[in-house]
């Protein structure tokens, strides 16, 4: 992933934010290039699946990224998404043997729907308001799983049978190819989100982050920004979830609708970096791999570990570093930047 | 007779909830702080009045006052050293790192103890008091009396003590409270203490009825999320009222739906007060 700092911080106004340092895209080129080729070095299969796994929750949060690090609107149901597209999935290949690749768009037209119908309400509320909002969203979608049965089987779970194996019915006799479409959908969801960083919306939500009331007299549209940020977001969440359900090929209500992982979407991010494009990724690349190291040494009672590492570091993080690693690459690519043209001309700049 | 025996049912269970709550809006009230941990406070107070139970013989109603000091003095070290530093920090930060500090604290529960559902055995769970032919769970009733006693004695020490007043001050302004002489620290350390204080005293008094496992937390957290809303973010009476409003409303749902779908109601009813009235039900007075 990358470690090249970003600019485009808006204390700088006279170098308006049109794009990132070359290396943020290059080494991002190398790290999608070495995702592609690692199937073909790795021989363990567990290694190939947790690879997949990073795609797939990177994706997610690099997702929720645009509406809870790009405009700080923190969702605590973004799970949903990631549930719906799940279902979309599992409801279609096992009831009426659909394939996923029709699947996935049901689940982001359902998903965008509701985004829509929840956000509507809930951009109405701030701050702690709203994370409550989609946090009892969540539940909901979390009960309604567990009842409605002639959907979703409830808590029973529906597991895919088994079909042809090959890209159609997304079930494959090896890991490799499903690594390729989670690495296909991360870069995918990159680049809308680096897209949306240098866009207009990018700006917006800058505003809408830094001061809403300012942001609604400079005339920004806080509403319609939020909502397009919303609606992306849940497009790719929703996305990420119904490969999940690919690569598990079994789905219940505490897996599609976990509080987990609207929680890890908004760790990830804020480990590798809120206010980056790639922050989320590299936060996912980070600990999706420690968690499953966690898992698989510490058995038993022990296992809670890994998910009270998650909580220390978020505590840990927000306390001392809330930028997470990009915040603290962005301070050592200043201290490189700014330190060298006061060297050569010392005259012209005034701190 | 079921609907005035669910009435009673719901009554008993509501003023749990009340006493859970009344904590979280102090905090609130106090900081401006949700606390998304104060689930997991509630669990430790379980646990407290579960080995109290177990261990030392001691009833779990006994012993819920001394499990809520050690959390009180367990919250206000929680305070001084994660709560205290983000105190003006965005939502965001706050929201996010009280999340952390419930998952520290459900999964160290979980790695020290085990992930096994437990119950305490009293003399009195079986009990039941018959009234006009109305059965009376024992455990409920106990649990429930207990809530609003010690609901009642924050409100009075929130309003006829100095230490209250100048509580209550700090909520309203703490520029001006500290120019009063108040230490707003001292306040925020003590309000959160208590507040997470009495959820550990509810915690203890509701485990003759209920199990407790570490993740327990995550089962009550939106139930007092919406009565603290339901409520009035911030408001001692609202956070009462509105408990027993949202035990009732559980009781009576039952009625008429499946039991699954009791807190599908429960929270429908809340993303509708949080939406069409974002102050509450009780308009927003700090501690009327």
């Amino acid at each position: 992933m990358s470690v090249s700092a970003e600019q485009g911080a808006p204390e700088r106004p006279s170098k308006p934010a049109r794009g990132d340092k070359v290396p943020a895209l290059v080494l991002m080129a190398v790290a999608v290039l070495a995702l592609f080729l690692a199937p073909l070095y790795l021989t363990n299969e567990y290694h190939v699946r947790i690879l997949t796994l990073v795609c797939i929750f990177g994706a997610a949060s690099v997702g929720w990224n645009l509406l809870g690090g790009y405009a700080n609107q923190v969702s605590l149901g973004h799970a949903v998404f990631f549930g719906i597209g799940a279902y979309a999935v599992v409801i279609f290949q096992e009831k009426y043997e659909l394939s996923p690749w029709l699947a996935m768009p049901a689940g982001v037209l359902v998903s965008v729907l509701v985004g829509l119908v929840i956000g509507w309400p809930t951009f109405q509320l701030s701050g702690h308001y709203f994370a409550l909002g989609t946090l009892a969203l969540l539940q909901v979608f979390h009960i309604v799983a567990n009842s409605w049965e002639g959907l979703t089987e409830g808590s029973a779970g529906i597991s895919l049978p088994i079909l042809e194996s090959g890209i159609w019915n997304l079930q494959f006799d090896g890991p490799a190819p499903l690594l390729y479409i989670s690495a296909g959908l991360l870069v995918a969801s990159l680049a809308a989100a680096r897209w949306v960083r240098y866009s207009r919306l990018g700006l917006e939500l800058d505003a809408i982050r830094l001061n809403p009331q300012a942001a609604t007299l400079a005339g920004v549209d806080l509403f319609r920004a939020k909502m397009k940020a919303m609606l992306i977001s849940a497009v790719i969440v929703s996305l990420a979830g119904s490969v999940y359900a690919s690569l598990l090929q079994f789905l219940d209500p505490e897996t599609a609708f976990a509080w987990n992982t609207s929680i890890n979407l908004a760790l990830f991010a804020i480990v590798g970096g809120i206010r980056h494009w790639w922050g989320p990724a590299l936060g996912a690349l980070l600990l999706i791999p420690l968690a499953e190291w966690a898992s698989l040494t510490l058995t038993g009672n022990l296992a809670a570990l890994a998910q009270l590492m998650y909580g220390a570091l978020l505590v840990l993080l927000i306390l001392v570093q809330p930028r997470g690693i990009g915040g603290l690459l962005d301070k050592v690519w200043r201290r490189f930047t700014v330190s060298k043209p006061t060297e050569s001309k010392p005259t012209a700049s005034t701190p | 007779m079921d609907l005035a025996q669910s009435v009673v049912n719901g009554l008993l269970i509501g003023s749990i909830y009340a006493l859970i709550a009344v904590g979280l809006t102090l905090v609130f009230g106090v900081m401006d702080i949700v606390n998304f941990a104060h689930g997991e406070f509630l669990m430790l107070g379980m646990f407290g009045g579960y080995f109290a139970s177990s261990e030392f013989g001691i009833d779990p109603l006994l012993a819920a006052p001394i499990v809520g000091l050690v959390v009180f003095a367990f919250g206000a070290l929680i305070e001084r050293t994660i709560i205290e530093p983000i105190i003006k920090a965005p939502p965001v930060a706050q929201v996010l790192a009280t999340v952390g500090l419930g998952l520290v604290l459900a999964n160290g529960a979980a790695a020290l103890l085990g992930n096994d559902f437990r119950s305490v055995k009293t003399g009195y769970q079986g009990e039941a008091f018959r009234v006009f032919g109305l059965s009376i769970s024992a455990t409920y009733l106990y649990a429930g009396m207990y809530a609003l006693v010690v609901a009642l004695l924050l409100s009075l020490f929130l309003n006829k003590t100095d230490f209250g007043k100048a509580m209550r001050a700090t909520a309203q302004n703490r520029g001006a409270a500290e120019l009063m002489g108040i230490n707003p620290k001292r306040m925020y350390m003590v309000a959160f203490g208590i507040g997470v204080g009495l959820a550990a005293l509810a915690g203890s008094a509701v485990i003759p009825y209920a199990l407790v496992y570490p993740y327990v937390g995550q089962q009550y957290v939106l139930i007092m999320f919406t009565v603290v809303v339901l409520g009035g973010l911030g408001s001692v009476r609202g956070a009462i009222l509105a408990g027993l409003a949202v035990g009732l409303i559980q009781t009576l749902t039952t009625l008429v739906l499946p039991t699954e779908l009791q807190n599908l109601v429960v929270f429908s009813v809340f993303f509708a007060v949080l939406v069409l009235i974002p102050g509450g039900v009780m308009r927003r007075v700090r501690f009327g």
